[in-house]
């Protein structure tokens, strides 16, 4: 009775079956040296490899999110740049309200004048980046604000005329204007007037832009209204103030009607600018708020990143190290085959 | 002691080293083969002192090969379990890729997000859709991996069934040589190792126990009782099914008429290639199945368009089309496979992506945006929120309800890799054991090429010793005889 045995085909093998092992093991560690990620990164994380994928879908979602900010910031900036050039328009208007004196000799003048600020208003809203017209709200693929010459002008001169008994073809070249007394046209400009400039004649005649501005996601969690539009306050005294100076033909008028007209326009501009200025301070929070959610944002996709390498990642050294070990194992495998194969009793006998 | 019977031990001496060398010689050639065990002749010295063999014995060890068979049909059905998980992992891909339906989803929801950001503009309408069709068809993709694998594995069950019933004939024809060779004392070590080699390739195929009765006859059932063999063989039965759709369920496996594996398992086998498989095809593939089944309703549910007059009109399908006129309320055998980017929206075919943004692709009561605004967002953005809701899930997918789709495509992910991993831990284990089971019962049953030469050196000594003694007997009888003359 032998006390141990061992048949040669499992003397043999032993060695020889750890092969197949060792060497997939070396595959692993190669793949993971050279892309500095487990090789099989489902097989490894297993119940977490959703969070990794969320991390991966959440890391996309943010930095397109930063990408639309980019288009975002650019409307913005777009439509601060409008507003800058109607208070400056409106600025100078206003500044030669106050030092044109109460007389007929500057009044065609400021007439001009009028008229040009009107031009450059309308304008200036129906500004467009390309894609849309910033002014125009939600409905942005309309032009926002009539031509003045066109609708706008012919409402205007319909109800001048009909107020005062004017020439409907030409109002403002009509003489009659000089016997307008100072109290009718306070109560024209009040009434008849003022509700050209309010609804729903001011989107008749006027605008063809929503009230409903746009609103866009920043971040997140975070939705912002990112755009003005020329229905707001401001916009309408503008162009009440502009078209009181340039259309109601205040050449022509007494000097006391042209007082009360000039007293009107002035309290119109100024309550204008103060508007736009406000909007221009609204929309620079927007700003400021779309500026943070960037730096924040970017910290978060960094944040992501990490966490995902935090899961996906494998220390390369380590890695290096493994695969060292198991070349060396590798080859005393072989070694150790070979030296088995050669061993038998026959080369003794 | 006579002369004659020194001549007599000598005799059988000699045929006794013959009969010790050729077993020795068969051992020599069997060295090789894992399933040869080693021969032993067994030896007995009679009245008169001289040595004869009384039969040809083989080293066994019953513990080791019984623990060798079930680590074998351990094995076996680990290594279809993963295999069949690899095939699904397929459908999900690199963390980093953008195959799986979760990253699909991703994509979708960053387009619709950007597309709320700037509605007047109709190239983004266009990549919302594009993104939408991107997931209608990675889920119809995904859908059929599943089910062709549902296919494979059903087609491999029945190539399974079928060699499990050529190898019981076999194993029947091993048998009886074996009994009928213990009944008459001849020498049945080789039918015993075929005998054990056809037991281990079936037990690849389903796990097996066996009971040795009287005349090394075996009976064997599977390993949940079943009887696979006794006296005969039994027949093992399986229809396979052609093609698999998300509604179908394969057929079960009968042994000697009892359902082993499937739906209606009376005694479901545990483990080798046909539970491995059945598992694949009747439990993992179809709990995917239902996932992705699940995304795709919520898909459907997501885009459907509401009535907007209060005339009562029922809610309809919007961008995702669900192969049906409704808007499926529940879990939907299938709807991954039929999902599809609604034509209405597709610019590909003559239809309005900014159907996304106004609403109406059922009819003038579904449109959302009356002013017809070009950059109107509020429909999107309530899609956005939609999207990225809370909503209820069918258990029969196995992830949590009540969270949102991108969450619940992403625990998809999870399980799916969760099951990979506990069954390429599994399989690993079993493969080790199998490995180590074999290999003690190789040691301790198999040939050492070295010790058999050995022993034919003696045998060879033996022999020329025996030779000798009758020449020296021949050689006394001679001196007798010329004595005598």
């Amino acid at each position: 009775m032998m006390s141990s045995y061992i048949s040669t085909l499992s003397w043999t093998s032993a060695a020889l079956n750890t092969l197949p092992k060792l060497q997939s093991e070396v595959s692993k560690a190669n793949t993971e040296i050279a892309t500095g990620r487990h090789a099989d990164v489902g097989l490894t994380l297993g119940i977490t490899t959703g969070r990794s994928v969320d991390l991966h879908t959440k890391e996309t979602a943010v930095q397109s999110l930063i990408d639309a900010n980019a288009l975002t910031t650019n409307q913005l900036s777009l439509t601060q740049n409008a507003l800058t050039d109607i208070a400056n328009t409106a600025n100078g208007f206003l500044q030669s309200l106050m030092s044109v004196p109460d007389t007929s000799g500057g009044a065609a003048s400021l007439e001009a004048q009028g008229r040009t600020s009107m031009n450059g208003l309308t304008a200036t809203l129906n500004t467009s980046d390309g894609k849309r017209f910033i002014f125009a709200g939600v409905n942005s693929a309309v032009r926002p604000v009539a031509d003045y010459s066109a609708a706008p002008k012919a409402a205007l001169n319909a109800a001048f005329a009909a107020k005062f008994g004017l020439d409907p073809t030409d109002p403002q070249n009509d003489s009659q204007i000089a016997n307008i007394t100072p109290a009718a046209m306070s109560s024209f400009l009040d009434t008849e007037f003022a509700n050209m400039f309010k609804d729903p004649a001011w989107g008749t005649s006027w605008s063809s832009a929503s009230n409903e501005n746009l609103v866009s996601r920043i971040s997140q969690n975070e939705r912002a209204t990112v755009s003005t539009n020329a229905n707001t306050k401001p916009m309408r005294e503008l162009a009440m103030a502009y078209a009181m100076v340039g259309d109601l033909g205040i050449g022509k008028m007494s000097a006391s009607t042209l007082q009360v007209v000039l007293d009107k326009a002035r309290t119109v501009v100024g309550s204008a600018v103060s508007g736009v200025t406000d909007t221009q301070a609204a929309l620079g929070v927007t700003q400021q708020r779309v500026a943070s959610s960037n730096d924040s944002m970017a910290q978060v996709v960094a944040a992501t990143q990490a966490q995902i390498s935090a899961l996906e990642g494998v220390d390369p050294a380590e890695a290096k190290t493994r695969m060292d070990t198991l070349t060396t194992q590798l080859q005393m495998s072989y070694a150790t085959t070979a030296k088995l194969m050669q061993l038998s009793i026959l080369n003794y006998v | 002691m006579s002369l004659t019977t020194a001549f007599n031990t000598a005799q059988s001496s000699l045929l006794t080293t013959a009969t010790q060398l050729a077993t020795s010689s068969r051992n020599v050639a069997g060295a090789g083969d894992p399933s040869a065990s080693r021969k032993i002749t067994v030896t007995t010295t009679t009245a008169d002192g001289s040595a004869r063999v009384v039969n040809i014995t083989r080293a066994s060890d019953n513990l080791l090969y019984e623990r060798t068979l079930r680590a074998t049909s351990a094995s076996a059905g680990q290594q279809a379990v993963l295999q069949g998980l690899g095939q699904l992992q397929l459908t999900v891909g690199d963390t980093t890729s953008s195959t799986s339906p979760a990253a699909k989803l991703g994509a979708l929801d960053n387009a619709l997000n950007t597309y709320a950001n700037a509605p007047d503009n109709t190239t983004l309408a266009t990549a919302v859709v594009t993104a939408a069709r991107d997931v209608a068809i990675g889920l119809n993709a995904a859908t059929m991996t599943v089910q062709q694998l549902r296919g494979t594995a059903d087609s491999k069950i029945a190539d399974a069934v079928s060699q499990v019933n050529d190898l019981l004939t076999q194993f029947q024809a091993q048998n009886t040589a074996v009994v009928v060779g213990s009944e008459n004392g001849t020498d049945v070590t080789d039918a015993l190792d075929k005998r054990d080699a056809i037991l281990s390739k079936i037990a690849e195929k389903m796990g097996v126990t066996t009971v040795t009765r009287a005349y090394n006859d075996m009976v064997v059932y599977t390993d949940s009782g079943a009887t696979l063999f006794e006296t005969t063989a039994r027949t093992v039965s399986f229809k396979s099914t052609p093609v698999f759709d998300a509604a179908t369920s394969g057929n079960s496996v009968f042994v000697d008429g009892v359902s082993v594996s499937g739906p209606s398992a009376a005694m479901p086998v545990q483990s080798g290639e046909i539970a491995g498989l059945t598992t694949v095809r009747d439990s993992l593939t179809v709990t995917y199945q239902n996932q992705l089944d699940e995304i795709a309703r919520g898909l459907v549910a997501t885009f459907a368009e509401s009535d907007q007059t209060a005339s009562g009109a029922p809610t309809l399908p919007g961008l995702f089309t669900p192969g049906s006129a409704s808007v499926p309320g529940t879990l939907t055998p299938g709807l991954a496979g039929v999902i599809a980017v609604n034509s209405a929206f597709d610019p590909t075919v003559g239809g309005s992506p900014a159907l996304l943004r106004d609403g109406g692709a059922n009819g003038a009561a579904y449109v959302v945006n009356t002013a017809s605004a070009a950059a109107y967002s509020a429909h999107l953005q309530a899609t956005v929120t939609t999207l990225e809701a809370a909503r209820t899930f069918d258990p029969a997918g196995q992830l949590s309800s009540g969270t949102d789709l991108a969450t619940f495509a992403a625990g998809s992910v999870s399980w799916l890799e969760a099951q990979r991993q506990s069954a390429s831990a599994a399989s690993d284990s079993a493969s080790a054991v199998l490995s180590q089971a074999s290999n003690a019962l190789s040691t301790t049953t198999g040939i050492n090429l070295d010790q058999e030469y050995a022993a034919q050196l003696e045998l060879e000594r033996s022999y020329q010793a025996s030779s000798k003694l009758i020449g020296v007997v021949g050689q006394l009888y001679d001196s007798l005889f010329a004595v005598i003359r």
